[in-house]
């Protein structure tokens, strides 16, 4: 986490920037349970505020702790957020002695707006957190997850100015101004500003491959003129295929599957999942890409030190790995890695054959152990789950000094991840990267 | 592993905000700045500490919001309203019959007896407390 102590401390420092210039430069006091009232406001307003700086793909920001990660922190901090506010006007209500801001119909409509940003706020979070469930479709989840976010923030803006004592003085207001025009500009440059700038220069789709019955990879090669940038085996980037018209243009983020020792292209390897990925194999070499990244701290570069990796990959969360593996031998490097990958039945695995040629030759020192779930009666390899058991063995029984990179379904990395605590194997020691945004 | 790591950091700085958020206002109250009158809000309390920031806010706001250009607040004549002239001293009731109380005084401005316009929409609870505290200050 380069610089992430730093970069925490900054976001609570701004999240309670309003609190210290309110108490200083604000509204009189009324009272500890109203003082406490209004500065869990202010607090929840500017965490609110703050997300937005989180999840507008900052690259400074996200250098030191992922997307992934930070991803998830603006979802935990909805969460806060909304619980500052919900107190709030509890507090002011136990302070004023009075319940009628709880239950009382005739109240201004500033005072509307808040409790109606704050239903906003709670249905938001509720769909989030219940997206999967709901069987939402991602593109209008997120669609209705950026107009409300906008209306609440309007709503809470205007709520804050009218009914907020302490935004009675003109630094406060200033503030609020500065914030406002901040969140805007930062969801423009995102949403709208950004994207137009990035399809100045789409990548071309090269050539797309089928690895296995419904895998495919598309390799990507820049505009005329351009190199692609610096990126570390292991990253994922955003992608917006524009193909025949009949196709759905949505933007989503796969794992970088190609090494970037190689100049010439860059690839992702995609399974054919969802209801956009479903589409992947209508894609068409010639076809443009919009492409957003590199993204995302998984990646055995940015630990160089450590010598001996054990790769447990699941179905299609072997592309990290590979585009890892494909790195260390593109660069000559000669560490030692064990890879134990599980599927289902032989055909359905991935980089088959260029696995074995790894295995076959020095860099890296691979160690590679096939594992099926539904082998046919030919296969003489590991059967059936990737487990404890088998980890240990193919281990030596060794844990203590290795590096465990897991990538795979989020129930398989999370008992693998449970298993090698369980033996006693540190925090430290497990890479593990949170890759859906949503569950 | 990640996920650990991030629950903990999110655990710390929420913890941090809450602890930030609640001392300030506590400290606010007997450290930073001097309680106002607040209290004015129940109309219970006769011995509230009425400041001259507050009075001065609430004469503004009686000019300013409209009430002066119906109530006269230092000739006992009578305006397109009648006059407010030492209003809290006891020498009269509300136009309504209701004693003078902060609460009735509060009631007839947010939802008016007879022909004055409300002015709930164009006044907060505290500037309703300052106009108050301000008419409490109008002699007889």
């Amino acid at each position: 986490m380069k610089g992430g102590l730093f970069k925490i401390t900054l976001y609570v420092a701004l999240v309670g920037l309003p609190v210290w210039m309110a108490t200083f430069l604000g509204a009189p006091s009324k009272g500890v349970l109203n003082d406490v009232g209004r500065n869990f406001a202010l607090v929840g307003f500017m965490i609110l505020v703050v997300q937005f700086l989180l999840a507008a793909r900052i690259k400074w920001i996200e250098r030191s702790f992922g997307l992934d990660i930070l991803i998830r922190y603006h979802k935990y901090m909805a969460f806060a957020a909304a619980g500052f506010l919900i107190i709030h006007p509890f507090l002011l209500a136990l302070g004023h002695r009075s319940w009628r801001l709880l239950i009382a119909v005739d109240l201004p409509w500033y005072i509307w707006a808040g409790k109606l940003a704050l239903i906003i706020l709670i249905v938001n979070i509720l769909f989030g957190v219940y997206q999967g469930k709901l069987g939402l479709k991602f593109e209008k989840w997120r669609l209705g997850h950026d107009l409300s976010a906008i209306t609440i923030l309007l709503l809470i803006f205007l709520h804050a100015w009218f009914a907020g004592d302490d935004l009675k003085v003109l630094p406060m207001q200033v503030l609020w101004m500065i914030l406002i025009s901040g969140a805007i500009v930062l969801f423009v440059h995102h949403r709208f500003l950004r994207p137009i700038r990035l399809g100045r220069y789409l990548y071309r789709v090269e050539e797309i491959q089928q690895e296995t019955g419904n895998v495919w990879t598309v390799k990507l090669t820049p505009p005329h003129g351009r190199t692609i940038g610096h990126y570390m085996p292991g990253q994922f980037h955003f992608l917006t295929f524009f193909r025949s018209p009949k196709l759905p243009v949505e933007e989503h983020h796969w794992t970088i599957s190609s090494s970037p020792a190689q100049k010439d292209f860059i690839s992702s390897t995609i399974k054919a999942v969802g209801d956009f990925t479903s589409t992947i194999g209508l894609t068409k070499a010639g076809d443009t890409v919009r492409v957003h990244g590199p993204f995302g701290r998984y990646s055995y570069l940015l630990h160089p030190e450590e010598r001996d990796l054990v790769f447990l990959a699941g179905g299609i969360g072997i592309t990290p790995l590979m585009a890892m593996l494909r790195h260390m031998r593109d660069v000559g490097d000669t560490r030692s890695v064990t890879l134990l990958y599980a599927n289902k039945q032989e055909d359905g695995i991935v980089f088959s054959k260029e696995l074995q040629q790894m295995a076959a030759g020095k860099n890296p020192n691979l160690t590679l152990v096939h594992i099926l779930s539904r082998p046919d009666e030919k296969w003489t390899g590991e059967t059936g789950h990737l487990d404890r058991e088998k980890i240990e063995r193919h281990c030596n029984g060794n844990l203590g000094k290795k590096t465990f990179y897991v990538c795979g379904p989020v129930k398989m990395a999370e008992g693998l991840v449970e298993a090698l605590r369980r033996k006693g194997v540190s925090e430290r020691q497990i890479r593990r990267e949170i890759f859906s945004f949503l569950d | 592993m990640a996920k650990t790591i991030l629950h903990r950091t999110t655990i710390g700085v929420v913890s941090i905000i809450f602890v930030v958020a609640v001392l300030l206002g506590v400290l606010k109250g007997e450290v930073i700045s001097q309680p106002d009158v607040r209290k004015a809000n129940d109309g219970q309390q006769e011995h509230e500490s009425l400041n001259a920031q507050t009075i001065n806010q609430g004469a503004s706001l009686f000019k300013n919001k409209g009430c002066a250009s119906c109530h006269a607040v230092d000739s006992a004549k009578a305006g397109i309203g009648p006059s407010l002239k030492g209003l809290f001293k006891g020498i009269k009731n509300l136009g309504s019959g209701a004693k003078v109380t902060d609460k009735s005084v509060r009631d007839q401005i947010k939802t008016p007896y007879k022909n004055m316009p409300p002015f709930a929409d164009r006044l907060n609870e505290d500037e309703l407390d300052q106009i108050i505290v301000y008419l409490k200050t109008l002699r007889s």
